[in-house]
């Protein structure tokens, strides 16, 4: 067993044991509508988690995802008329090039992204309130019934947490099974090292934050489109919940490690808990300060992990 | 096979290399040697793809060829494993091998690059790693080896190493030289481009050397002797290397009785006397670094005492030691010797603060004099004082590591590799410098692989063998021979 499958099945050992210990409180964490509910909850976060994750792992970090989600809920309604599914490719393209774009420019100019996506995290929440011209917009009263379907439950499943899971799937397979994704890790395991080694660091960079961007704006879409509107302001919560589920899902601030699943896994971590605290009564300020020491949790544990089996290879390279 | 010709490349307005001629054949290991500076890196760097050249040509079986990207280079069949590695890590052996390689089709699957990568592990003696295992569970120079199956995966014709052992151990450097003649056997025309005389003597076939910017023409290295080789790099002779010994050591300073401490399977004694240079002879692992370790507090002393100018010794910390006037320049200059982004004043002044103080606050001209004074005293020319330390050569790195601690005043020096990747005519610089030192009443303790330099700096030789002491001898009583056959007293017996 590599030290990574290790490291996924702790955490779904955390994750599976914060649902059991909520679920001998709460029935309906066992009930069909109650499991449904908790997977819909956590298809924004999940989606964008995904994206924000891939950056993670090339060693970079896409901040501008929220802004990057009310812009195309923003889009995606004003695109309504034409149809949704139409509505829905083009706003997912259109963030997909913009992310690219991003990507470029991150790669091109040399800079941090972290301090280019706090650029375009501005920057982007402003074009939204201009495409909007700060209004809340609104599918027509008499279209509303066309998107009920993305509500509808199939045993447990909704089309968007369905679609969030698939795309997991997805994603993962990308990560770990084809050149582009081995190279997105390469790059964040050691840009230097892989620079030399010859892989390009334009590709993945670009592959990352246009990915980043469009799932994103899926996110953005879909999410409008089940409530019917989008505001400008939207949005603005959720890069940090996503951050939280890839930290906790083990991917590393500083790149090249981690993986998709473990993103899920983390996201499902914080949802159990925040919607199990939630079912409890207890006041909202009791799920921020429990995701925050869930959050802390898990780095101390890793730490101390990380600190015995680097002192168990030292002692076997001594002995060696 | 190779021809590179009239190869010429500037930086600015200072000329690097200058009408450079170089030729090597399929199956031929070529030394490229020279100073630090002599413009073998960026010799290499061109025909890898990563610099390109102001002018002349490079031919490859007669067919001229133009290489303006690594992409390039890769094409025409060069493979080039750098200074730095290019291991990532954080992912798995096999990938590694496979690293830059985009002919293997956009899906892939860790079981079939593990299953494509075990051949050519095997060839360069890595059969029993893991290929599913991730690089950074492996030690140096496996790494070292997985770099050179990944060229023999690529099918390279050319390769460049350049200074493959220069962080290795001799017995690790065993299995390098092998991987090396298994891609020479294979057909591949090699560059070997290294500091260590026994490799070129024991590896190669033929030498060039550079020599401020131009080429010699080469040699065959059967007909050579280290004296020439040395000679042909500097320009002069090898005698001048090593200082002479000092005439007289003054009272014993430090005692050790009995000392244990982690990396050590045996207690050790020894004793230093003021303005002596004592050195620890020893491979990478054989307690020679644990000893200089425990002495800078860097690891605690586990047992026994430590007896420093008649009293107590036993720090804890780094600090603790600092404050003792005992320093310690460890073998890792790029992490713990050297503040790579800042400039070389900042990093010689940066242990002395509170001396080149007023009232708390920095005074620019004593710090000015200080950084002066350690300068002078080391080398370290005018037009080396506005540059980043990191980018610097190893040689001048080395320099500042070293020169920074001066400015405490120390009373014992601790030193790991002293010249450690530093080229020939820095070292026996850093070789002066040392023996200055001790001759104004600085005591100095090394730990070094190096068997040349143990022989020749030390008043006095320790030698450790797999976490204990083997002996004490003056350097006077000691042979090469006798002492090899201390450092590696295992090999013997089996």
């Amino acid at each position: 067993m590599t030290s990574e499958t290790k490291s996924n099945l702790a955490r779904l050992g955390l994750m599976i044991a914060v649902y059991l210990i909520l679920a001998a409180r709460i029935p309906s964490y066992y009930s069909q509508p109650g499991i449904a509910a908790l997977l819909d909850s956590a298809v924004l976060a999940g989606i964008i988690a995904i994206g924000v994750g891939l950056t993670m792992i090339a060693g970079e970090m896409d901040l501008s995802v929220g802004s990057m989600a009310a812009f195309a809920g923003i889009l995606s309604i004003q695109l309504f008329p034409y149809g949704m599914v139409p509505a829905l490719v083009i706003v997912v393209l259109f963030c997909g090039l913009l992310g690219a774009l991003q990507g470029y420019c991150i790669y091109k100019l040399n800079i941090s992204s972290m301090v280019f996506t706090i650029g375009t995290l501005i920057a982007l929440r402003g074009l939204t309130l201009v495409v909007s011209n700060e209004k809340t917009v609104l599918i027509p009263f008499e279209n509303i019934a066309e998107t009920d379907f993305l509500s509808a439950k199939f045993f447990v499943f909704s089309i968007p947490s369905a679609t969030l899971l698939v795309l997991v799937l997805l994603v993962d397979f990308f990560s770990r099974r084809t050149l582009w994704g081995r190279e997105i890790f390469a790059i964040g395991g050691g840009r230097g090292e892989a620079r030399a080694a010859g892989v390009s660091i334009r590709r993945p960079i670009i592959v990352a934050f246009s990915i980043s961007a469009a799932l994103a704006g899926l996110a953005g879409a879909l999410l409008s489109f089940r409530t019917g509107s989008a505001s400008p302001l939207g949005f603005e919560a959720v890069l940090l919940e996503a951050v939280t589920a890839c930290l906790i899902g083990g991917i590393a601030l500083a790149g090249g490690r981690g993986s998709i699943l473990g993103v899920l896994i983390g996201l499902f971590t914080i949802r159990f808990l925040v919607s199990g605290i939630a079912a409890l009564g207890a006041p909202f300020w009791m799920q921020s300060l429990a995701t925050g020491a869930l959050l802390i949790f898990v780095i101390i544990a890793e730490a101390a992990i990380g600190y015995v089996t680097r002192r168990r290879r030292m002692a076997r390279a001594l002995t060696a | 096979m190779l021809r590179m010709s009239g190869i010429v490349k500037s930086y600015g307005p200072t000329r690097v290399l200058e009408d450079v001629d170089l030729a090597v054949e399929a199956g031929e290991v070529m030394a490229l040697m020279g100073e630090n500076g002599a413009g073998k890196s960026t010799l290499v760097k061109i025909l890898a793809g990563i610099e390109p050249a102001d002018g002349g040509t490079i031919s490859i079986d007669g067919a001229t060829v133009s290489i303006r990207s690594p992409g390039h280079a890769q094409a025409a069949g060069i493979g080039y494993v750098a200074q730095e590695l290019s291991i990532v890590e954080s992912l798995s052996v096999a990938e590694n091998v496979f690293l830059g390689d985009e002919t293997l089709g956009f899906f892939r699957s860790a079981a079939s690059l593990a299953r494509r990568a075990k051949p050519y592990l095997a060839r360069v003696g890595l059969d029993h790693i893991d290929p599913l295992s991730l690089a950074e569970e492996h030690s140096v120079a496996e790494r070292q080896l997985v770099e050179i199956a990944r060229l023999l995966s690529r099918k390279a014709r050319i390769a460049i190493l350049d200074e493959p052992t220069a962080a290795l151990s001799e017995t690790e450097i065993v299995r390098v030289k092998a991987a090396v003649r298994t891609l020479a056997a294979e057909g591949c025309a090699i560059i070997y481009v290294t500091h260590r005389m026994p490799e070129v003597f024991d590896l190669t076939q033929k030498v060039t050397v550079l020599r401020n910017g131009k080429s010699f023409p080469a040699v065959e290295t059967a007909g050579l002797s280290i004296g020439d080789l040395i000679e042909a790099m500097l320009g002069r002779q090898l005698g001048q290397m090593f200082p002479p010994r000092a005439a007289h050591a003054g009272e014993e300073i430090l005692r050790l009785d009995a000392c244990r401490a982690s990396g050590l399977k045996a207690p050790v004694s020894l004793s230093l006397r003021r303005g002596e240079i004592l050195a620890l002879a020893g491979q990478v692992g054989s307690g020679a670094g644990a000893v200089l370790r425990m002495l800078a507090g860097v690891t605690p002393i586990q047992s026994g005492s430590v007896t420093l100018e008649g009293s107590a010794y036993a720090p804890s910390g780094i600090a603790g030691s600092i404050a003792r006037k005992v320093l310690y320049c460890s073998d890792d200059r790029k992490r713990d010797g050297i503040f790579a982004v800042r400039s070389v004043p900042e990093n010689l002044s940066a242990p002395a603060l509170s001396a080149v103080s007023r009232f708390g606050l920095l005074s620019p001209a004593l710090e000015g004099e200080h950084v002066t004074r350690i300068a002078r005293q080391f080398g370290l020319g005018e037009r080396f004082l506005g540059r980043l330390a990191g980018n610097l050569s190893g040689g001048n790195q080395q320099k500042v590591a070293l020169g920074k601690w001066i400015g405490l005043d120390p009373k014992i020096l601790l030193v790991e590799e002293p010249t450690r990747g530093v080229d020939v005519g820095a070292r026996s610089e850093i070789y002066n410098n040392l023996r200055n030192l001790a001759d104004e009443g600085l005591s100095i303790i090394f730990a070094s692989s190096d068997t040349q330099e143990v022989l020749g700096l030390a008043d006095r030789i320790a030698s450790f063998f797999h976490g204990e002491l083997v002996r004490i001898c003056n350097a006077d009583d000691v042979t090469a021979e006798s002492l090899t056959r201390d450092v590696t007293r295992a090999s013997e017996a089996a």
